[in-house]
């Protein structure tokens, strides 16, 4: 919230609170395919499950794989950015900056990671109360820290960041898009927790559409403030690696950057949690189909959490930003990178259960006008967006991430389908109703 | 089903959305274990996407559940709080209501008039004695 806008400004420039109206947008349609499957269905396996039963198990498969490396990269790139900006705190505390800063920052991500996998093992009411406060408190200080900056802008109501002429359009419908929708990955996360949810039908849709409608909310608020507040300075938002920092020095309150930094490691953290919920379950569900080690399919005797899966992935995801930090990949670079990495992999699970959704609704007889239009509207462009995100990181470590990602998922697939055919098909774990749970039992 | 007239408190088109809920569950008793959205809606003759809806919110709420073939619906065992219903109120006169007695009196009825009401967890309309008692 406080830093992506500055990411699409620097590709949509002064129009990019357009960019995060329209990123709103598209997220709630794609909230509304995926509450098709929620509604009706019950999955620890997020996307990946409720593909299954739209386009089939190799859709599923490959659903699953960008599952994976969307949670999966994400928590490793908020593993990174929580210790970027615990790392400023300390800086701005007076700790000098020395040649142990990279070791020191490796050693921060990996104590988080370890702290994010206590978190995640004990019971999911616990991460799940963790993420809502640690959340709240973060969003709770963006909105002060906004209201401040904004009675420093003046009391006017500037729509400067939302005219429109012919010469930006491009820019909002084009490139402003795309890292705004990017903003927006992992509102589904909710859809990981169908199994451990209370009234899980009704929950589950509620809790996706929710977080997309509020995210939308916020960055819009948030983008404005920093477009008016920015327009000042040399280069606007887009000139600002830090914006709300830079927003706070430049009206002279440095305790707000202190606060910033806070507040800002705090929900990298949260994320890091909330993703790591979703990876595990994922995981979880994977092992239960058989295509993933079935161990990853056992749980905590006491807690009721994917055990295994967690005690491996979560350590997985600290240990690759570490690794990297110790090899030298500058913490900003890579905290970038791994964004755009995990948002390659949202779009590809994103654009699966999309087109999904409307054939699943045919399979089970309940097929709408709406179904098929909101699959319509969205497929598209989730499908325009993906070819601009490849085109826009076309120069740079993406393809040859994608390319061996990709290699490593058609290895599986194939190995899956010379050895498990049968347990490939039968993908798609979800809680079905047994006989105890019908009145008098299932006789017709 | 009438509508129109109703001198009830609830606005708009609540009254009939209350109503088609109530009949949805109906039929999903009367059809059995497994009955689709599809066949509902047809018995019904409602529009097939309320239909949908509501038969989604009753599965919310936890009235009804799916079968595994996610197709079918059936009536819920766990169901929501207070379900299955609790004992019938001790203060309630153990005796047929008068609709019984007038019926066995025209010759229509065959039980006795002083007769307990036999209680049939049914949602069904022709326990007409059970929904006196409720």
């Amino acid at each position: 919230m406080a830093t992506s806008p500055a990411m699409a400004a620097v590709t949509a420039g002064a129009t990019v609170t357009w960019s995060y109206v329209i990123a709103t947008g598209l997220a709630l349609l794609i909230g509304r395919c995926i509450a098709y499957f929620t509604r009706r269905m019950a999955v620890a396996g997020s996307l990946y499950s409720l593909t299954a039963k739209g386009l089939g198990p190799s859709a599923a498969f490959a659903c699953g794989c960008a599952m994976l490396v969307g949670y999966g990269v994400l928590g490793m790139g908020m593993l990174t950015g929580c210790a970027i900006y615990l790392g400023d705190l300390l800086a701005r505390l007076g700790v000098p900056r020395g040649p142990s800063t990279v070791a020191v920052a490796a050693l921060g991500v990996l104590a988080l990671g370890a702290l994010a996998t206590v978190c995640t093992l004990r019971a999911v009411r616990l991460s799940a109360q963790v993420i809502l406060v640690v959340e709240a408190v973060s969003i709770g200080l963006m909105l002060v820290i906004f209201a401040v900056l904004l009675t420093g802008i003046g009391p006017h109501l500037d729509l400067r960041p939302f005219a429109i002429s012919s010469a930006n359009l491009g820019g909002i419908v084009g490139a402003g898009v795309l890292p705004a929708l990017g903003a927006f990955v992992g509102f589904e996360a909710a859809a990981a927790l169908g199994v451990e949810a209370r009234r899980p039908f009704q929950t589950i849709p509620r809790a996706v559409q929710w977080t997309a409608g509020l995210a939308g909310v916020l960055f819009v608020a948030a983008t404005y403030t920093q477009v008016v507040g920015l327009s000042r300075l040399p280069g606007g938002l887009a000139g600002q690696g830090r914006p709300v920092t830079a927003l706070a020095t430049a009206q002279h309150l440095p305790w707000l950057s202190l606060l910033l930094d806070i507040g800002i490691a705090a929900s990298f953290f949260a994320c890091t949690l909330a993703t790591g919920t979703a990876l595990t379950r994922v995981l979880f569900s994977m092992g239960r189909d058989g295509i993933a080690p079935h161990q990853f399919g056992a749980t905590h005797p006491r807690h009721r959490t994917p055990r295994v899966a967690i005690m491996v992935a979560i350590p997985v995801t600290a240990a690759v930003p570490a690794v990297l930090l110790l090899a030298g990949m500058p913490a900003g670079v890579l905290l970038v990178t791994l964004i755009n990495i995990a948002v390659f992999g949202y779009l590809v699970a994103y654009l699966l259960v999309c087109v999904s959704a409307p054939v699943f609704l045919r399979r089970i007889g309940e097929l709408t006008v709406g179904a098929v239009l909101t699959a319509a509207v969205i497929a598209p462009v989730l499908v325009a967006v993906l070819v601009a995100f490849t085109m826009v990181t076309w120069n740079g470590p993406y393809p040859y991430a994608f390319g061996l990602l990709v290699l490593a998922a058609l290895g599986w697939f194939g190995w899956l389908r010379l050895r498990r055919p049968a347990t490939l098909s039968g993908i798609g774990v979800y809680d079905e109703t047994l006989a105890a749970d019908v009145l008098g039992g299932t006789d017709r | 089903m009438t509508s129109g007239m109703d001198p009830s408190p609830l606005p708009g088109r609540q009254p009939r959305a209350l109503r088609n809920t109530l009949a949805i569950i109906e039929e999903v008793v009367a059809a059995g274990p497994g009955v689709t959205a599809k066949e509902i809606s047809a018995a019904l003759k409602l529009p097939p996407a309320t239909t949908y809806r509501l038969l989604n919110l009753l599965v919310g709420e936890e009235y009804l559940v799916r079968l595994p073939d996610l197709r079918g619906f059936a009536r819920s065992a766990a169901g929501p709080p207070g379900w299955p219903l609790p004992p019938t109120p001790a203060h309630l006169r153990p005796y047929a209501p008068l609709s019984a007695i007038c019926a066995a009196t025209s010759g229509g009825a065959s039980t006795s008039p002083r007769s307990p009401p036999a209680v049939s967890y049914s949602w069904t309309r022709t326990a007409t004695t059970h929904r006196a008692t409720r």
